[in-house]
């Protein structure tokens, strides 16, 4: 039987609700996030408390959202800007200022992706993904966003031949 | 208080935006590398001529100029190529008018990829130059009968790939002089199937020999463009002894590359200086490095990336000035059309498009025939295209697909409703294995069923 590849295996299999307002406005309260689900937000609702992410400034406020890699990642986190502000999304292997350089970045004001390049990432660690104005936009862009990572398995329910 | 005679006049372009609306068109499901077709259609609603210009990109318009009648419609073909796509296939057309505010329509279809696992990622790992390791990969296809890789058209440098005798699956190692670095690019097949001559499957390996970076991509951190320190990009032996660096082609940036120590000067360490050219556009940038190893007598391909800015903005604090074009960055994966990549020139819509919309409610009884009846219903389905119906003479298969046409999902509204499928080719008194498969929106498949069993009557 073959096995859904999905577009990102995080190792978490629960998967919390849509809500209305994801992602957390400090490092503590990084919301966590779960393949196949879509979440959304709002950056005008935060702070800009990520000072740069190692070498890539962070001119704008910031939500955090962090996951723990499974043994295959891959695929891309698509991304769509609502209403055209110049946003960017940075994935980094901890959290905050010191958190060292970028492992993944994307900017855009439409739709772009994310990609989650295999080699990027080690299964089992965290990794913190940043959805904050474009790091080229000292005008501290901010607004409302959301974001997917896959699409969720089907499940059958039944299943009969007459 | 008298209201400003400022606000009575019509502000352009707002006032003038209804005079031009565009409907959008369906280019329908069509197979990964065909191409296919349809209009879209221009309204204007000014009792003068409009004329409009037309722009898009990863599709061929008719025209990209044109007047549309008064109070008058006018159809412009646009003819889309899904290339590699699998799942949605979108772009846009932009309508630019002088005397209606720009307005953006889209062009979507479907494509379908014969493979069964439309996406194969064949992930070789970190792999040490001196020892590669072979990988089987499964290439199949129960969209068609006697499916087989015919011909390898294509494979990235320092990939060796060799067809299995039986045609379904692929050898796949990094060659014996494999470049160092990131292999990251596409075996590209012929395949025989009567929708699609030509399959790509993504491979992947980092190379390690005596010669490495730190990181791959590597950060470069924050450079100004036509800066002389540039971007420092070192290289170490594992064994610490001193190497040389030959030939350097720096790609997809504009700039220059020198050979330099590092710093600090470090035994068994060498380092390429990067200098972005003034032209270089800002913002985060990628850019491929290929060298020589002579010592080595290896290539060495190389990724990096930072953010290149003007002079003197990340250190002292200045304003930076806004940029002029939005830096959509760019996957790494070169070649492989995606949709998602596509330029878009208007926020994505709320509603998905690609969701069946209808308030009639799917048909509760089956549908009339002596054949198998298959029927399922789903828990949940999000992100659902459609279904698949397969059929085999025995449980192991061969499987066929039997439904050419996508069985579509149920309009959200009516999910959880049952689905329905007969087979009006079944032979009576023929034993037949059946299975039920999913198709994403994104072009990805999955099995949904194990396979049953059923004698025709």
């Amino acid at each position: 039987m073959k096995k859904l590849l999905c577009a990102l295996a995080v190792a978490a299999i629960a998967a919390p609700g849509l809500a209305l307002a994801d992602g957390g406005t400090s490092c503590a309260t990084a919301q966590e996030i779960f393949s196949n689900q879509p979440y959304s937000g709002d950056t005008s609702t935060s702070t800009n408390f990520v000072g740069a992410f190692g070498g890539l400034p962070s001119p704008g406020p910031d939500l955090a959202f962090k996951f723990t890699a499974g043994a295959q990642t891959g695929g891309n986190v698509v991304v769509n800007i609502t209403g055209g502000w110049n946003a960017g999304v940075v994935i980094t292997g901890a959290c905050g200022g010191n958190g060292g350089n970028p492992i993944q970045a994307a900017t855009g004001t439409t739709t772009f992706n994310v990609p989650l390049t295999n080699g990027s990432f080690v299964a089992g660690n965290t990794y913190y993904l940043y959805v904050t104005g474009n790091p080229s936009d000292n005008s501290g862009p901010s607004g409302a966003f959301n974001f997917t990572n896959g699409t969720t398995p089907v499940t059958l329910k039944d299943f009969s031949i007459d | 208080m008298p209201i400003p005679a400022l606000a009575l006049v019509p502000l352009f372009p707002l006032a003038t935006a209804s005079i031009l609306t565009t409907d959008d068109c369906w280019l329908g499901e069509m197979y990964a590398f065909s191409a296919a077709e349809c209009s879209i259609t221009l309204h204007n609603a000014d009792a003068k001529p409009l004329h409009v210009e037309l722009s898009t990109r990863l599709a061929t318009l008719e025209t990209t100029s044109l007047d549309i009648p008064p109070k008058g419609s006018a159809k412009v073909r646009v003819r889309v190529d899904a290339g590699n796509a699998s799942g949605r296939v979108e772009r846009t057309v932009r309508v630019h008018s002088d005397r209606a505010a720009d307005t953006t329509v889209w062009v979507r279809g479907f494509a379908i990829n014969v493979l069964d696992n439309p996406r194969t990622d064949i992930q070789l790992g970190t792999v040490d130059a001196s020892k590669p390791t072979e990988t089987t990969v499964a290439v199949d296809s129960h969209d068609v009968a006697n499916f087989r890789v015919m011909k390898v058209l294509a494979r990235p440098e320092g990939i060796d790939v060799a067809i299995d005798p039986n045609g379904r699956a692929l050898h796949v190692k990094v060659a014996s002089d494999a470049p160092l670095g990131v292999i990251d690019g596409d075996v590209k097949l012929a395949i025989d199937t009567p929708h699609q001559r030509e399959a790509w499957l993504h491979v992947y390996a980092d190379v390690r020999g005596a010669v490495g970076i730190d990181s791959s991509p590597y950060w470069f951190g924050t450079v100004a463009p036509g800066s002389a320190a540039g971007a420092l990009i070192p290289l170490t032996s594992v064994s610490g002894a001193p190497f040389r660096i030959g030939a350097v082609k720096l790609g997809m940036v504009e700039g220059k590359t020198e050979i330099v120590p590092c710093e600090p000067a470090a035994s068994g360490c060498s380092a390429i200086r990067v200098k972005f050219d003034e032209k270089q556009a800002t913002g985060l940038t990628r850019a491929t490095l290929d060298l020589e190893l002579p010592d080595q007598h290896r290539k060495m391909h190389l990724r990096i990336w930072g953010l290149v800015q003007p002079p003197g903005v990340a250190e002292d604090g200045n304003p930076l000035p806004a940029i002029a074009t939005p830096d959509n960055s760019a996957p790494w994966t070169e070649g492989v059309v995606d949709s998602v990549n596509a330029p878009v020139y208007a926020v994505p819509m709320t509603v998905d498009p690609y969701d069946v919309v209808s308030s009639t409610p799917p048909a509760t009884e089956p549908p009339p025939g002596t054949g198998p009846l298959l029927k399922w219903q789903t828990a949940s389905e999000g992100g659902v295209y459609g279904y698949q119906v397969f059929r085999g003479e025995s449980e192991s298969g061969p499987f066929l697909l039997q439904n050419e046409k996508i069985l579509r999902a149920h309009p959200k509204q009516y999910a959880g409703t049952p689905y329905f499928w007969r087979d009006d080719h079944a032979t009576k008194g023929t034993s037949y294995w059946y299975y039920v498969g999913v198709v994403y929106k994104d072009g990805t498949k999955q099995v949904l069923s194990s396979p049953h069993r059923k004698v025709a009557e």
